[in-house]
């Protein structure tokens, strides 16, 4: 409350709030919370699920749900309690003066009604305009939202928008009505890097134009870091720190922020040492794989699209390769494939020297022995009907091992990722998010595979979970020196755990270099552009911490060359013809053009 | 946990009616095949139509027959083709419904053909057909109807088969090596039996329906053996005079089926996985 406009009367004040949940209201999932905001202030509520922040907005939009009621404190909203307002006053505030963005923008835009039908609503509603006048100010707000085509999308339902520009259309309709407050409740989560960075950069510019408030509800400490001006950190229901977010960064005093801070991915410089050279244990070549997509209508051939187009690589022996993408680049697929999950249309794969297509029967399974998948979503990758031990000890089933010595070993390693004592007896929904990806490590690990493709490993996870399944990961591999192809989207996790990075735009490899070549020196426009868009939380030698964001540089593309572009670099005209991968510097090329 | 699971539906008020209605039927079924109180088909004039006695529980019909043997005899043939059609259906339903939606191509579509056409007649409809041509035996309302349940269990046993393909266990289990017939049997099958057991249940309140709307009809089990729908069908033209050859009957089935919906449906609450609590 540095703010002499905000100490004197705050938009929003939340007094001792608590809410409790359970038929006798007896569990607090919110605990004397506080904390007050000022008109046009962003103020960032940051915790871990759990944490009880998504049901502090609702509680502020008065929308909980049936089994949470608000059970102490105060929130004063311009002056006014809340808690006084009967149902009709609390509607008209709604949407007028406080307006909210949840997660899911395909969830809270209607399906059936046209995009600006949706946005002219809430003007007529609450403004009183005429549709003609509604129109002109909804066509306006898709323009302040960058849409490119604000008359089309206008007439668009929300299924023919992508995700991105659904959770555009949501803000414009939301700030439509310039509300005084706007919640957003992990607005972003479920886009990719550079979308989020578009949405958020548009939020933030929106809300200080019009003087609106937001309360920015995230588990992303330091994307919050980078727009809030205060944070408010949350555990368990209880506020475990707030202030300016300068302060909590450079001087987080308490020991939960810390540890929140410390667990986010950092680069290893102790292992920054270019890795050993080694034989290739995979190598991909010129692979290419085709989905079958359904033709739309009635009659019509189905389409070949190309998933992954004409990419080489290789993975050492006892490497880490990460391939990084947003969704769609094919970065999923190159996994599944290279497993055999899904056919190939062109190009060659070999793992050990031996061709990986043309494996069958028992070579295959036995190369199926020697490779191992961890999932994205630990919830749905282990059979809900079977106990861990068995889900764990399955893949000896094939060796011959006898069943009791399958237990044993599945024990011992279910073990060594944590998962010490009667863990094997239980089933897999008595265990958390961070727990079952420990077993589904545990499952890869067991038949001593020399490879293993990790998909998304941790992006389901708290940040605290997600370092320590990380660093479970990286002592695993020492222990038993196997080779991971982990693939991501988050570029913070890559640097931390990654020896050689991919990037993947649209099926194609753009980049791929060793994690310091890309993280020091991107070539690529793409790769510039996922950086800057990935804000990091960096120690400073002094103490502390600060926020860094990659300064963009500008970078010619090698001597008779052009960077590649089918899409990936907006503005710039589209590349005609096969593009070379063209190194740059050893082990590091990037995608480009003859010119 | 299962025992937590049992705890939770002996807690439910519903599930415990049920439970103890399904009971009692099934009880009354084994009574009625062990020992009856009288000969359920011995005719004796001198007592027609006798109403509820001490010597005669639920009285006489027209033929002198004691009413509460005929219910007894009449629970074994009822409950035991209802509970034949609802095994046959669903083990049968479950086989092509899992290999079809696992297999996909060309047998998965030939499967869904079948069943579509089966499915446009109604089950009655259908076994009214199969009984005409094939005159009535016990047998001929257990084929009609598990011919006519069919699709019903083909069509939610491949549902699941065709979400749980896609599931990431699966993929977990092709990548461990595991065959196709296992990954099916292992992981695929288990995860159907919660949909399948609650539709069982529902599949054996309609066989139960509609064999006695069968016997009703004059097409199920053939006179002199009694059945519900049977004895309801021969009450009518006594009704005026003797109320308890209707209601007799016709409390049987409804308690029956009513126990049956109850206990389906908390079965249904307990097994949906979107129901449990995490």
């Amino acid at each position: 409350m540095t703010d002499a406009i905000s100490s004197i009367r705050p938009v929003l004040a939340v007094d001792r709030l608590s809410i409790a949940v359970g038929a006798k209201r007896q569990r607090r999932v919110v605990d004397e919370v506080s904390f007050s905001m000022g008109s046009g202030e962003i103020v960032g509520l940051v915790g871990e699920s759990g944490s009880g922040k998504t049901m502090i907005g609702r509680a502020l939009l008065r929308l909980l749900p049936p089994a949470a009621a608000v059970v102490d404190g105060q929130v004063t909203f311009d002056g006014v309690q809340l808690s006084s307002l009967n149902d009709a006053q609390m509607r008209g505030l709604r949407g007028r003066r406080i307006g909210a963005v949840f997660q899911e923008p395909m969830a809270s835009l209607n399906p059936a009604i046209t995009v600006g039908a949706q946005i002219t609503e809430g003007l007529i509603l609450h403004d009183g305009l005429t549709p003609a006048d509604a129109r002109r100010q909804a066509l306006r707000m898709l323009e302040k939202v960058k849409i490119a085509d604000p008359d089309d999308i206008f007439q668009a339902y929300p299924h023919q928008c992508s995700g991105g520009m659904r959770q555009r259309i949501m803000l414009a309709s939301v700030l439509a009505l310039r509300p005084a407050l706007l919640i957003a409740d992990e607005p972003t989560t479920a886009l990719d890097a550079l979308i989020r960075k578009e949405v958020m950069d548009l939020m933030a510019a929106l809300a200080s134009e019009i003087g609106t408030a937001v309360l920015l509800i995230s588990h992303d400490l330091a994307m919050v870091a980078q727009y809030a001006d205060k944070v408010v950190v949350l555990r368990g229901g209880r506020v475990v720190e707030q202030g300016p977010t300068s302060d909590i960064l450079l001087r987080p005093q308490a020991e939960y922020t810390r540890a929140l801070i410390a667990a986010l991915p950092a680069r290893d410089t102790a292992a920054a040492g270019a890795p050993p050279a080694k034989a290739a244990l995979v190598e991909i070549e010129n692979l290419c794989v085709d989905f079958k997509r359904r033709g739309l209508g009635f009659g019509r051939a189905a389409r070949r699209v190309r998933a992954v187009e004409d990419a080489t690589l290789d993975i050492r022996r006892g490497e880490v390769l990460a391939v990084v993408g947003e969704s769609g680049s094919g970065k999923t697929t190159i996994g599944r494939a290279l497993l055999r999950l899904c056919g190939t249309a062109a190009g060659a794969m070999r793992f050990a020297g031996s061709d990986v297509g043309e494996l069958q029967g028992r070579a295959l399974a036995d190369y199926r022995g020697r490779t191992q998948m961890v999932f994205q979503d630990p919830f749905s990758s282990l059979d809900p009907r079977m106990k861990l031990g068995e889900l764990v000890a399955e893949p000896l089933r094939r060796t011959g091992v006898s069943r009791d010595e399958r237990q044993a070993r599945a024990r011992q390693v279910l073990e060594e990722v944590g998962l010490a004592g009667d863990y094997a007896e239980r089933y897999p929904h008595e265990l958390s998010g961070g727990q079952r990806q420990r077993v589904c490590i545990a499952r890869a690990v067991i038949s001593r595979p020399e490879f293993i493709v990790a998909d998304e490993p941790v992006s389901a996870l708290d940040v605290t979970v997600q370092h320590q399944v990380l660093g479970l990961l990286a002592q695993l591999q020492r222990t038993y020196g196997f080779s991971y192809l982990f693939i991501s989207h988050d570029l913070g996790v890559v640097e931390q755990i990654a020896d050689r990075v991919v990037v993947m735009y649209r099926g194609r490899i753009l980049e791929l270099g060793s994690r310091d070549a890309i993280y020091d020196r991107p070539q690529h426009p793409y790769t510039q552009r996922l950086l800057e868009a990935t804000p990091r939380i960096v120690r400073r030698a002094a103490g502390g911490f600060e926020l860094t964001l990659p300064r963009p540089t500008r970078i010619d593309p090698p001597a008779g060359y052009a960077f590649f572009n089918h899409g990936s670099m907006p503005g710039a005209a589209l590349s005609q013809g096969e593009p070379v991968m063209v190194e740059i510097a050893a082990g590091h090329s990037v995608c480009c053009m003859a010119r | 946990m299962r025992e937590g699971r049992w705890m939770t539906i002996t807690r439910q008020p519903n599930a415990i009616a049920g439970g103890v209605l399904i009971l009692v039927m099934l009880c009354g079924a084994i009574l009625g095949a062990v020992h009856t109180p009288y000969d359920p088909i011995a005719v004796d004039f001198f007592h027609r139509l006798k109403p509820p006695t001490p010597e005669h529980w639920l009285g006489t019909d027209e033929w002198g027959r004691d009413v509460l043997s005929r219910l007894l005899a009449g629970a074994v043939v009822s409950v035991g083709i209802a509970g034949v059609t609802a095994l046959i259906a669903t083990s049968l339903g479950a086989l092509i419904g899992a290999t079809a939606g696992f297999l996909g191509g060309w047998f998965d579509k030939a499967v869904i053909a079948l069943m579509d056409a089966l499915l446009a007649f109604p089950a009655l409809i259908m076994a009214l057909a199969l009984v005409a041509i094939f005159s009535s035996s016990a047998f001929t309302p257990i084929i009609a109807l598990s011919v006519a349940y069919l699709p019903s269990v083909v069509r939610v046993v491949r549902a699941s088969v065709l979400v749980l393909r896609r599931s990431d266990f699966v993929d977990a289990s092709t990548v461990m090596g595991n065959s196709r017939a296992i990954t099916l049997l292992r992981h695929i099958l288990p995860n159907t039996v919660a949909p399948v057991i609650v539709l069982a249940t529902s599949l054996f309140g309609w066989a139960l329906l509609a064999e006695s709307a069968l016997s009703f009809l004059g097409l199920g089990t053939p006179p002199p053996a009694s059945s519900w729908g049977g004895m309801l069908s021969d009450s009518r033209n006594y009704f005026a005079d003797a109320p308890w050859l209707a209601v007799a009957p016709g409390l049987a089935l409804s308690l029956a089926l009513l126990g049956v919906n109850l206990f389906g449906d908390a079965l249904r609450d307990l097994l949906d996985p979107r129901m449990q609590k995490p």
